[in-house]
């Protein structure tokens, strides 16, 4: 293939060649001849490309010039615009990258699209998700053919003692088959060994980078040293390499996991967290069939297994990924559709102001034309200039949103860490600038469509101020600002939709009195309490300590409180409920075991019967205290007193409890639950091994000025007991809500940022067509017209366009609420509080936007606009 | 004759001229200079094209492939509006020069 400049050259050569042949000389000769005086036909090849690659980038570079020294000039105009952009562009590149680090970017693990969660349920027991038992993760490990390996872990806070120091630190257990699944070599040492999952054998610990460089650092070699963790020696074997994590799991130090014959005769509960890795060319249906084959087997020979059909139990097997995520999924999702809109927002407002700015400059380009600028130069100098703004703003933008970023992840990091250190990504770079890119080339279609002007005597006699603009222009403009208007609508109502969800969050009655309560964790060690005599000891002291504490009205000590992480949901069978094959029928309930004291603490309300003591703890009585949902729910009569509950598990000593009291429910973990669970309260020390107590302080004062004081009282009582966990019952809702919070943070600046572009945008619109029209106005004026009259006309261009712009809005607002249904909590999608709110603080913003260039038109003096320009 | 190495201003110029009567390919280009020049002037021939590449670019001529005289596919070149201004401009430029240079050798 020949380029066209080789078939010029070549042919005039040739034509030199027939002129010599034509003038008698040998053909070849003549082609040699002609050859030679034409001159090299390579050299002046690449000698043509050269001078057109010269002028053209003498030209840009000249474009380039001419464009920064215009906006320059028009400081105001490059100004608005790179903030636009630069604000648009940056809460895409936040949300984003939060969008891949959390959903896109893969786990961290070797070849993870194989690696699969596996979780138990009982819907109807209420419990949607639940970890494995031991026997089960046994089982299926060895016969699933679709695993290739499968492995457990679970995560427990451990004590670990320097000196005289002890520290609390988190830790995970888990089985020897998981550092190989996941593909994790330790950096330094070894991981696990089989050997090692058994009791006796198990006292390995593995340290993460981070912990090993807090505690080693100055001591060099730590592989074989000891760590003492429970108050017993633990070998260290190896150092994890410094970017493993798991998930989200914070473990410092990872032990080898054995189960003890308690877990092992557990068929149902133990709550492992269990994970899999699909063999290559296995699916996770395959996995799942196979798993519930197992189920239906297992389930018919099971003596528990009537019961646990009955509840619904089945394994889920899902895709690690996708499993971890899946809650943030939608919130992100929506947030990046936001931001997708602020930036469509900020893209209209932009080339709006652009065209602005280009109808006063079509005499410019006119005569640019006459000049002799070709169309393409022309377009090109238009191009340069939206280019620059656009890319400037663009690394504005990314630089403002890595910071946005930052600051995200810092205040809620650990809810979206499937990454160590969340960075934005070169990828995210990329496309951003290439965003600028597409940006400022659409900003430039407007402008080109303006000034490529077929007749030019037309453009340079226009009379009016340097500019031009027809019909179809106003037009245009207009249709702009009604689409703005419609989409901030729909950014305001789901900011609004967003914002009233979390207000009726908080507002939710969570069942106690959570002001004025303070609380902490304490953890026994087992080898200073090794039985439960000790343990009781213990906390009758500590009750007594606390309640001594100046300031304290009362205290309370529990294996957990609401909204602490610490209270599970056990089975429970209550007696006489058995079906025809004779099986106590279950039900899960949240376990409290607590002092006397509790719930006067907690300004739970008694209703039926009496409450717990310390009595009743000292003499281990067999008695519980249940909640309304519960007790409403088996005797709607009220007659819950006097029946028996047993705690459901095989090993359990099967001791009854006779319920003596019935209180209210409280929320256990989450405000917005609205389903129904129950609960169940023993007193501290019966039949439960707990070695984490909490202490909850109720006060007059501030609850965090009794923080030092509750250390104290611990300390008083075991110098060397690790005191955690401290803070106000308020922050411990406070947190629960923060997956609301950030959103509506998100969502609220969204709206106000488009509401603050949408005025710009109007303002813009107004004032144009008040400069547009001056002469109009003037003429108007001098017979008689009234300034008034002039203002509300504008006005009235403003309310029109909102009367457009507001009902498509509507519609949007409507299909918005829709998808949002899922995040919503306690509010309807078209909530006409939220639809009205929106409404009014839009056409505020707009109508105070236009009030200024409107009655700046009233202020036109006639003679003055009269006079030609 | 020797072959006269023109300066880059004088080249466009001349091509710009001949271009002004008529439009025509590269090798008519140079035939052109040829007889204007009543042969005095011989340029490699091929310098043509780097300049004429040049004076596209800057828009100042503008360029067709079409059917030659003998039935053969050339590019044609033309002179554009701007092009026929830079002529004048260059034209004038030109004759000043030289008739300063003129007027100074003449006094020295």
């Amino acid at each position: 293939m020949e380029s066209e400049m080789a078939e010029e050259l070549r042919r005039h050569v040739e034509e030199l060649a027939r002129a010599n042949i034509a003038a008698g000389m040998e053909p070849g000769e003549a082609h040699f001849a002609a050859q030679r005086s034409f001159g090299g036909l390579a050299q002046i090849e690449e000698e043509c490309r050269d001078e057109r690659t010269f002028v053209w980038m003498d030209q840009l570079g000249s474009d380039f010039r001419l464009a920064a020294r215009s906006l320059r000039r028009a400081r105001g105009f490059t100004f608005t615009i790179l903030l636009i952009i630069a604000l648009c562009l940056a809460a895409n590149v936040a949300i984003f990258s939060i969008v891949d680090s959390a959903l896109l970017r893969p786990l961290p693990f070797h070849d993870s699209g194989q690696l699969v969660a596996v979780y138990d349920a009982y819907p109807g027991a209420g419990v949607n998700r639940a970890g494995v038992s031991a026997p089960h993760y046994l089982e299926s490990k060895k016969g699933i053919a679709a695993f290739a390996n499968a492995a457990t872990m679970a995560s427990s806070p451990v004590t670990i003692n320097a000196g005289s120091a002890s520290e609390r630190v988190e830790a995970a257990y888990v089985t020897p088959s998981f550092f190989p699944l996941l593909g994790v070599n330790a950096a330094v040492g070894r991981t696990f060994v089989d050997e090692e999952g058994y009791l006796g054998r198990d006292h390995v610990v593995l340290l993460t980078d981070g912990f090993w460089r807090e505690h080693f650092n100055s001591l060099g070699e730590a592989i074989g040293r000891t760590l003492l963790i429970f108050n017993e020696p633990f070998t260290i074997v190896g150092i994890l390499p410094p970017d493993f994590h798991f998930l989200s799991h914070g473990a410092k130090l990872w032990m080898p996991l054995s189960f003890s014959e308690f877990y092992m005769k557990l068929r149902y509960g133990g709550g492992f967290e269990m994970i899999a890795r699909l063999r290559p060319g296995a699916t996770i249906s395959q996995g799942q069939a196979e798993i519930n084959a197992l189920n239906e087997r297992s389930l018919k020979t099971d003596p528990e297994g009537k019961v646990m059909t009955s509840v619904g139990f089945h394994t889920v097997v899902r895709d690690l990924h996708a499993d971890h995520v899946a809650d943030l999924r939608l919130v992100l999702l929506f947030l990046q559709a936001g931001a997708l809109f602020l930036l469509t927002i900020g893209a209209v407002n932009a080339a709006n102001l652009t065209m602005v700015r280009v109808s006063g400059r079509t005499k410019e380009y006119s005569l640019r034309q006459a000049l002799g600028a070709s169309h393409l130069r022309v377009v090109r100098m238009i191009v340069v200039e939206t280019l620059l703004l656009s890319i400037v703003g663009g690394l504005l933008g990314i630089g403002l949103g890595a910071a946005l970023f930052r600051s995200v992840t810092s205040l809620a990091g650990d809810r979206l860490a499937t990454d160590v250190a969340p960075h934005i990504d070169a990828v995210v770079c990329l496309v951003a600038i290439g965003a600028s890119v597409l940006l400022g080339l659409f900003l430039a279609l407007p402008a080109v469509f303006l000034s490529l002007h077929r007749n030019l005597s037309v453009a340079l006699t226009i009379e009016s101020r340097g500019g031009t603009t027809t019909r179809s222009v106003h037009r245009l403009r207009h249709a702009l600002i009604v689409a703005q208007i419609a989409l901030t609508f729909v950014l305001l109502s789901g900011a609004g939709l967003l914002g009233l969800s979390f207000a009726r969050v908080l507002a939710v009655k969570p069942g106690f009195l959570p002001d004025k309560l303070m609380t902490g964790t304490v953890s026994l060690v087992y080898s200073d309490y090794p039985g439960p005599k000790q343990r009781v000891e213990f906390i009758e002291r500590l009750a007594v300590a606390l309640r001594a504490l100046p300031g304290v009205t009362s205290a309370a000590i529990s294996t957990g409180v609401p909204f602490s992480g610490r209270i599970q949901a056990y089975g429970w069978a209550i007696e006489g409920n058995k079906d025809s094959a004779n099986m106590v029928v279950g039900q899960a309930l949240f376990s409290y075991w607590i002092s006397g004291d509790y719930f006067t603490t907690f300004g739970i309300p008694l209703l039926e019967g009496r409450a717990i003591t310390d009595d009743d703890a000292q003499q281990q009585r067999r008695i519980c205290v249940v909640d309304e949902e519960f007790s409403s729910r088996y005797w709607p009569k009220g007659d819950a007193i006097g029946h028996r509950l047993v705690f459901s598990a095989p090993s359990a000593k099967g001791e009854y409890l006779t319920i003596v009291g019935v209180v209210g429910s409280v929320k256990q973990d989450d405000l917005a639950d609205q389903r129904a669970h129950g609960a169940i309260y023993v007193p501290i020390q019966v039949s439960w091994n707990s070695f984490d107590y909490m202490m909850t302080l109720r006060t007059e004062q501030t609850p965090s000025t009794l923080g030092s004081e509750m250390r104290t009282a611990a300390a008083g009582l075991a110098p060397d007991l690790p005191l955690y966990d401290v803070k106000p019952m308020t922050e411990r809702l406070d947190e629960s809500v923060a997956g609301r919070r950030i959103p509506f943070f998100f969502g609220g600046g969204f709206a106000g940022l488009s509401l603050m572009l949408a005025a710009v945008g109007i303002y813009s619109v107004i004032a144009f067509s008040v400069a547009q029209r001056k002469r109009e106005i003037g003429v108007r004026m001098a017979l008689g017209a009234q300034p008034d009259q002039i203002s509300w006309q504008f006005v009235g261009l403003c309310g029109r366009l909102l009367g457009i712009g507001l009902p498509i809005g509507l519609v949007g607002a409507w299909f918005t609420g829709r998808a949002m249904f899922a995040l919503l909590y306690d509010v309807a999608p078209m909530s006409p509080l939220v639809i009205a709110s929106a409404a009014f603080v839009l056409t505020a913003f707009a109508m105070l936007a236009c009030l200024i260039p409107s009655f700046r038109a009233a202020r036109v003096s006639p003679t003055e606009a009269l006079r030609c320009e | 004759m020797p072959k006269i190495d023109l300066p880059q201003g004088t080249l466009d110029l001349l091509v710009l001229r001949v271009l002004s009567s008529a439009a025509m390919h590269g090798c008519g280009v140079a035939q052109r200079l040829s007889i204007l020049s009543k042969d005095a002037l011989q340029l490699q021939e091929g310098t043509l094209y780097p300049a004429l590449y040049r004076m596209e670019a800057k828009g100042w001529i503008s360029s067709a492939w079409a059917q030659s005289n003998n039935n053969r596919r050339a590019k044609y070149y033309r002179l554009t509006a701007v092009g026929r201004k830079r002529l004048e401009t260059e034209k004038e430029g030109w004759s000043r020069l030289a008739g300063v240079i003129a007027t100074v050798i003449k006094e020295a």
